[in-house]
């Protein structure tokens, strides 16, 4: 055959089948394109009965970044999740004498040998010229670290009664500290895994809302148009005018001090939706509007669709792939805000524990100069967000199929 | 009622006006006259060709005569199953029939296709949302059209992106039959496709038409293609109908100036050089702005101060071939002389 | 001026590939053709058949990557000071001095979409006098202002003492394309390549477009590469037309040769295929099949799967060579090798 296709890929089919009448052509048509389509039908067959949204997986895969950004983002959600077991520790107890210690080494050689991962005991004193506190190691015992071991016990997500811990040292041995501890002698590991629950599905959550809202407002403006479109895109102008961060701190000073965690956790989601609907409104708007002078959404018309029809099986689906990265992107801004307002002081308050709760801990200027680990949490704000922001760059390439 | 037995679509008076607006309020501050006091008839069997430069209103007519578009105002009437259906005042179950009776052809055969479902699903919805069919006999009636525009029933479950833009316009054209229509508007439906495969959806489209006894109201800008799969002629300007005609009188001694400027300026390919198209300045009006009387006089070179004053009517000048223009019976125009007459297909 | 042979632009053997994601398409598989001094080429080919990615190839604008030349030569030949200079466009860097002082300058372009081919923020007559600043420096603003609505009178642009201040959307499409070639034509260039310039336009308009080309080449004397997929409409401008199909040149003749007497398969069946306004009125009849995948590789002739003369275990197996068939008309198939 003088046709060779060089790869299975996206690319028509070589072939137009013949008109209906004409013999002559059947009879040609038998001879060469017959046998290539059925070898280009056998490569890529894969491809012809593709799906949208196979077709947005197979291309999100090529995307490197944002498939390890993805990975990366479920396994946070699986240490916020499961915040009890991941972490030594509660977010609460306290280490009397531990205050404020730097992150615990691991050691795997005690007196030159070979010794399964272990830690010492930390020593406090106090420097005489500086009167600060040191830690130095007490390198006579050494402490293994035991994994799936007992440990505090817990209420899982406040159902089951449990005590089973990923790693600890045991109830004699001195605690294990990978990130060092606060003033009151807490452990920072836990309370930053603690804390993503909290920072990690108020951006879920926040953002859920915030689709409601723009969808509903957005569909509305595109679908309706004329003045009420008029209307909701002022109103939009004028939300988005809005200086976020003053706004946020009225309504969260508007917060009654007297309110549980619980309470405050949702006002603050609602507070942080109530800003970022628009973007997404927007978005929803101005597709319906695109979409609607589509040919096909006119074709099925023609053939009698009723508008509801026309709305869900020809419209919608054709922009919830750009939905979804509208809310991929807009998932790391909530994240952002919850960890501004806390950190202002103004957002969850102790004794719960979230991200901007941690750097609120954290923000003076001792503490960067001297116990830089307590600035750790930050890392992980500013590793969400951006995995986020890696996954929706993904998900924008591959979001429209049929573009190429 | 004898009138009528071979007449499908009356068309009278049809009108679609767009707003003009401007400024914050969106007040309208003019309209845009797509297409003006518009009349004319469709003949059972017969192909209407509908010509004219962009903006003239054509695909407009197609829209609204598929009641994709609210007329501004004017009549139609469809003539079926032995019933008058005003397409205007349509009921719950005249709108059904009347979608099963009238459909229409695309003319970008990547746009028209929703490219998130399977041709199954695009060809059968008209059977489906007009409940005509579901489930096997939907399967086993899509089937049956696929293979008529010559397509494969193996097609069936895939989904737009794996086809050539002549094989998704046949998947357009399938569409649009399925519901074994009377009158098909079919809106440039070669325009976007290559040159090699036009005549393969020309000749699909022929073929059809004959096995199936169908209408076509077939717009195009193209005046060769027109000539091809027309058996009357109609062309339109600046939102009239300014003349509308046999094929064969139309095209070799058209009445209207601008049916004239219009087949002067198509390149031949038999006289190809220079000078047998004829080039003749000045463009289409701006539609917010037309000029007084005739809207073709500022380019017409036969314009006297009538036209000016007057708007010409629509009239009919012989039985069956209308114009509008006031000095219809004294010009004699020039148009296309063709090789061969061999009109008589 | 003997070396020059009349001719402004040679290609020879040149193949471009994309090397997309998907796969490479061979965009041109050696295209070889020549344009004359002063002449229109009229260049004829469908959707894939590379008819524009000669033209990038002769500014020296190939996208790249994903685009890349192969192998071959573009060599312009260029009057300079009475000798000749002959610069070799492949050799050049693609956005280096040498290149952006032909482009513009010896080379313009006049595209499709004239709406998309102005910014919208500048107006017409800065952007027409663009050219004049950056290759003649030294010319005044005033007189570059003065040339500019001097050649937009001279496309047909009406009271261009106004109009010159216009913006692009202040235009019709008539207007913008006529605009469009006054910014083409304002540093006398020896080439004008002419990109489907009337597609979008309507056919009144279209045949004013033409006549102002060839009344322009006359006044100007620019050779005219015009390209389309139209072959009525390369039949009225071109002096001599090449027909391209799938990155390969498949037959080359003057034009009334070409349309009187086509050779290659493909050429006469396209000439049967469309429907015309002063032929016989029969059946058409179309070309089979539809054009081949881009990413298709093509040991023989590329046209093998729809030609209806092909000769099995010949035309799919080597390619054909362009053959000389009668004085000055080429044709790339085997029925006409000995």
């Amino acid at each position: 055959m003088s046709t060779q296709i060089s790869k299975p890929a996206e690319q028509r089919l070589g072939n137009d089948s013949p008109p209906a009448n004409s013999t002559l052509v059947d009879e040609l048509e038998d001879l060469s394109i017959g046998a290539i389509e059925e070898r280009l039908e056998a490569v890529s067959e894969r491809f012809y009965y593709a799906s949208q949204w196979q077709l947005i997986l197979w291309r999100f895969q090529r995307h490197r970044l944002a498939v390890l950004s993805l990975i990366l983002l479920v396994i946070l959600y699986l240490l916020a999740a499961f915040a009890e077991f991941f972490s030594p520790y509660l977010a609460t107890s306290r280490f009397t004498g531990l205050q404020m210690a730097p992150p615990t080494r691991i050691h795997i050689f005690h007196e030159g040998k070979l010794h399964r991962p272990f830690i010492y005991a930390p020593q406090r004193s106090l420097d005489p010229e500086t009167f600060r506190y040191i830690f130095v190691e007490d390198t006579s015992t050494p402490y293994p670290i035991l994994f799936f071991t007992q440990g505090e016990e817990y209420k899982l997500w406040g159902l089951w009664s449990a005590n089973l811990r990923l790693f600890g040292t045991g109830p004699d041995a001195p605690p294990i500290m990978l990130f060092g501890s606060d003033p009151l002698g807490r452990d920072i590991f836990s309370r930053t895994i603690y804390g993503a629950r909290i920072s990690l599905t108020i951006g879920l959550l926040g953002v859920a809302i915030s689709f409601v809202i723009g969808v509903i407002i957005g569909g509305i403006s595109g679908y309706f148009g004329g003045t009420i479109d008029e209307v909701i895109q002022r109103l939009i102008d004028v939300i988005i005018s809005i200086p976020l961060i003053p706004f946020w701190m009225a309504l969260s000073a508007a917060l009654p001090r007297n309110w549980t965690t619980v309470q405050t956790f949702f006002a603050i989601t609602l507070i942080l939706a109530a800003v970022n609907w628009t973007g997404l409104a927007r978005v929803v708007r101005g597709k319906l509007l695109a979409l609607r002078e589509e040919d096909y959404a006119l074709a099925a018309q023609v053939a009698g669709a009723s508008k509801p029809r026309i709305i869900f099986r020809h419209l919608l689906p054709g922009f919830t792939s750009h939905l979804i990265v509208s809310i991929t992107l807009s998932i790391p801004v909530a994240i952002l805000g919850e960890t501004a307002l806390s950190f202002l002081g103004l957002g969850i308050q102790a004794p719960a524990v979230s991200w901007g709760v941690l750097l609120q801990d954290a923000q003076d200027l001792m503490v960067v100069a001297q116990q830089p680990w307590r600035l750790i949490p930050a890392i992980f704000v500013i590793g969400a967000v951006l995995l986020f922001n890696f996954v929706g760059d993904g998900l924008r390439d591959a979001a429209d199929p049929y573009s190429t | 009622m004898n009138v009528y037995k071979d007449m499908l679509l009356k068309v009278e008076g049809l009108c679609k006006y767009f707003p003009l607006q401007r400024g914050f309020l969106r007040r309208t501050v003019g309209y845009i006259k797509a297409v003006d006091n518009l009349s004319l008839d469709v003949r059972r069997g017969e192909v209407l060709g509908v010509v004219g430069e962009s903006g003239c209103g054509k695909t407009t007519l197609g829209r609204c005569i598929v009641r994709v578009y609210e007329p501004t105002d004017g009549q139609m009437t469809l003539y079926v199953d032995g019933r008058e259906l005003s397409l205007t005042e349509l009921s719950g179950e005249e709108m059904r029939l009347f979608r099963r009776s009238v459909q229409m052809i695309f003319q970008d055969p990547f746009a028209s296709l929703n490219p998130r479902m399977s041709i199954l699903e695009t060809v059968g919805e008209p059977l489906l949302v007009n409940k005509i069919a579901s489930g096997r006999e939907l399967e086993e009636r899509v089937a049956k059209v696929i293979q008529q525009v010559g397509l494969r029933v193996e097609h069936l479950r895939r989904y737009p992106h794996s086809f050539s833009g002549g094989q998704r316009q046949r998947i357009g054209i399938a569409r649009a039959l399925v519901v074994e229509p009377k009158l098909v508007v079919a809106d440039e439906p070669v325009s976007a496709l290559d040159v090699s495969i036009q005549a393969q959806i020309l000749n699909l489209l022929k073929d059809l038409q004959e096995q199936q006894n169908l209408t076509y109201i077939f717009v195009s800008h193209n005046m060769a293609v027109i000539r091809y799969i027309s058996d009357r002629i109609a062309v339109m300007y600046a939102g009239k109908l300014v003349e509308l005609g046999p094929k064969h009188e139309l095209l070799t001694r058209p009445k209207h100036p601008y049916t004239e400027l219009l087949l002067a300026a198509v390149p031949r390919t038999v006289e190809r050089r220079r000078g047998q198209r004829t080039v003749t300045p000045g463009e289409p009006p701006d539609l917010a702005h037309l000029p007084s009387g005739c809207v073709f006089r500022t380019r017409c070179k036969y314009a006297k101060e009538r036209c000016a004053e007057e708007e010409p009517q629509l009239r009919e000048l012989e039985t069956g071939y209308f114009v509008s223009c006031h000095f219809a019976e004294e010009l004699t125009l020039s148009g296309v002389a063709p090789r061969v007459q061999s009109f008589a297909a | 001026m003997q070396t020059t042979k009349n001719v402004l632009v040679e290609i020879e053997d040149l193949k471009v590939e994309f090397r997309l994601h998907e796969g490479t398409v061979h965009a041109l598989e050696g295209v070889s053709l020549r344009i004359p001094q002063g002449r229109t080429l009229g260049v004829i080919g469908e959707s894939g058949s590379g008819k524009s990615v000669t033209a990038q190839a002769i500014m020296g604008i190939i996208p790249s990557p994903p685009g890349k030349i192969v192998q071959g030569r573009v060599r312009l030949y260029l009057p300079e000071n009475g000798s000749e200079r002959v610069v070799d466009v492949t050799e050049l860097p693609p956005n280096g001095a040498e290149i952006r002082q032909i482009r513009g300058k010896e080379i313009s372009m006049i595209f499709q979409e004239p709406m998309t081919s102005f910014s919208p923020v500048h107006t017409i007559g800065d952007q027409i006098m663009e050219a004049i600043r950056i290759h003649y420096p030294e010319v005044s603003k005033k007189e570059a202002r003065e040339r500019t609505i001097e050649m937009m009178r001279r496309v047909g642009i009406p009271r261009p003492e106004q109009r010159v201040d216009a913006y692009p959307f202040q235009f019709s499409g008539g207007m913008r394309q006529r605009a469009m070639i006054a910014m083409a034509l304002i540093c006398h260039p020896r080439l004008v390549i002419a990109d489907e310039p009337t597609t979008a336009l309507d056919v009144t308009i279209e045949a004013q477009i033409l006549e102002l080309l060839q009344d322009l080449q006359k006044e100007f004397g620019m050779s005219i590469m015009y390209i389309s997929h139209d072959l009525t409409v390369v039949g009225g401008i071109a002096d001599e037309v090449v027909v391209m199909y799938l990155g390969l040149v498949m037959e080359q003749a003057a034009t009334d040769e070409l349309f009187d007497n086509p050779l290659h398969p493909y050429t006469q069946a396209l000439w049967r295929s469309i429907p015309t306004i002063d032929g016989e009125l029969e059946r058409l009849s179309p070309i089979r099949g539809a054009l081949p995948s881009p990413f298709a590789v093509h040991k023989g002739c590329p046209f093998y799967s729809r030609c209806e003369k092909r000769i099995p275990g010949v035309c799919e197996v080597s390619r054909p060579p362009m053959i000389e068939v009668r004085p000055n008309h080429w044709v790339r198939c085997f029925l006409y090798s000995e």
